[in-house]
């Protein structure tokens, strides 16, 4: 269960339908009925996600959204409000028992051991990238990714962003900013803050960057990653937990 | 009323609360902070409401509930009873 992890490739679904799949491989590892899983994936339609904690209403602009047909999610994982660009992003997520030996139980530790498959990757891919405590990767100083863990029932999640692009004006008409006079000024401070893999080194394709992300993680961990897909158990909890819960007004709207 | 605090280190926590006869009535806690279990966040709120509202009893319910077990990245226990305190002195009064 421990030397390998199944590898689930880059896939495309929606807000919900990401989310529920997460919960679902979660639900199917504490089981024991599946390895340790690493998933990559990409939001379609594009999607805004907010933290487990954070205030639909303080953080969305559910028009804005409404008007772009943007999605828009809440995750189990605390963290901040994040736009997933279809075009601009890849999220992955990493399913592990928590007796995983390569994962520290202490939850500030695992972070940086787990980012540091991602830092691997986007070396690999000739950028200079770091990781910076609580739960962030940058390069050259600018965050490039966000990370966000959770742990239930023995079972650990962490799932994370890399920009590969990046479209700050959307962002900012998808996210509410907490001082509108303001807005402008964020703007600016924003496109100093963050980068992409294509403001770094250029334009690249999503399959590579992908297959980076694989190899950064499965060297890291110094685990093989076999080949594989949802179990049809898991597809078919996945469904009802989209429908159930992600799609539901008292799951997005509870804060 | 509400207040909030940026955590050095970039995580928000922000508190919504309402005081009634020198007692908390009603609290939301949220932000982009971490906190494990997640469900913590409810046992502080309940446990809030009917607290009073002395820095003292503020500070010692914010304990009690995200005791031993609990968990957080990016915010401390601290962070979480000076936000609250905020909350609760610009809170207007009732009854």
């Amino acid at each position: 269960m421990i030397d390998s992890f199944r590898f689930i490739g880059l896939e495309s679904q929606d807000a919900g339908m990401n989310m529920a799949i997460d919960e679902a491989i979660m639900n199917s590892r504490r089981e024991n009925r599946v390895k340790d899983t690493f998933r990559l994936y990409r939001w379609k339609p594009s999607a805004v996600s907010i933290g487990f904690f954070q205030s639909i209403a303080d953080e969305v602009n559910l028009q804005a959204c409404t008007k772009y047909g943007v999605d828009v999610v809440r995750r189990i994982t605390g963290g901040g409000a994040v736009y997933h660009d279809f075009d601009g992003e890849i999220t992955y997520s990493l399913i592990a028992g928590v007796d995983n030996p390569k994962i520290p139980t202490d939850i500030l530790k695992s972070y940086e051991v787990l980012c540091e498959g991602l830092v691997l990757g986007l070396k690999s891919l000739g950028l200079n990238a770091r990781f910076n405590p609580v739960n962030d990767i940058i390069v050259n100083g600018k965050k490039i990714s966000g990370n966000a863990q959770t742990r239930k029932n023995g079972v650990i999640l962490q799932h994370g962003t890399l920009l590969v692009d990046v479209n700050i004006e959307r962002m900012f008409e998808l996210l509410k900013v907490t001082d509108e006079k303001l807005r402008d000024k964020a703007i600016k401070e924003v496109k100093q803050r963050v980068t992409s893999t294509k403001l770094e080194v250029g334009k690249l394709k999503m399959d590579k960057v992908a297959s980076s992300i694989k190899e950064g993680f499965s060297a890291s961990l110094g685990v093989q990653f076999e080949e594989g897909q949802l179990e049809d158990e898991e597809v078919q909890s996945a469904k009802k937990i989209r429908e159930e819960k992600y799609l539901s007004k008292e799951w997005t709207f509870q804060r | 009323m509400r207040a909030e605090l940026k955590v050095t280190g970039g995580k928000l926590i922000r508190v919504d609360c309402a005081v009634k006869h020198e007692k908390i009535a009603s609290a939301k806690i949220t932000g982009d902070f971490f906190m494990h279990p997640e469900e913590a966040i409810s046992v502080l709120e309940k446990n809030l409401v009917g607290s009073a509202i002395s820095e003292k009893d503020i500070e010692r319910c914010v304990n009690e509930s995200l005791n031993g077990d609990v968990v957080l990245v990016g915010a401390s226990t601290a962070d979480f009873a000076s936000v609250i305190i905020q909350a609760i002195r610009g809170s207007p009064t009732v009854g």
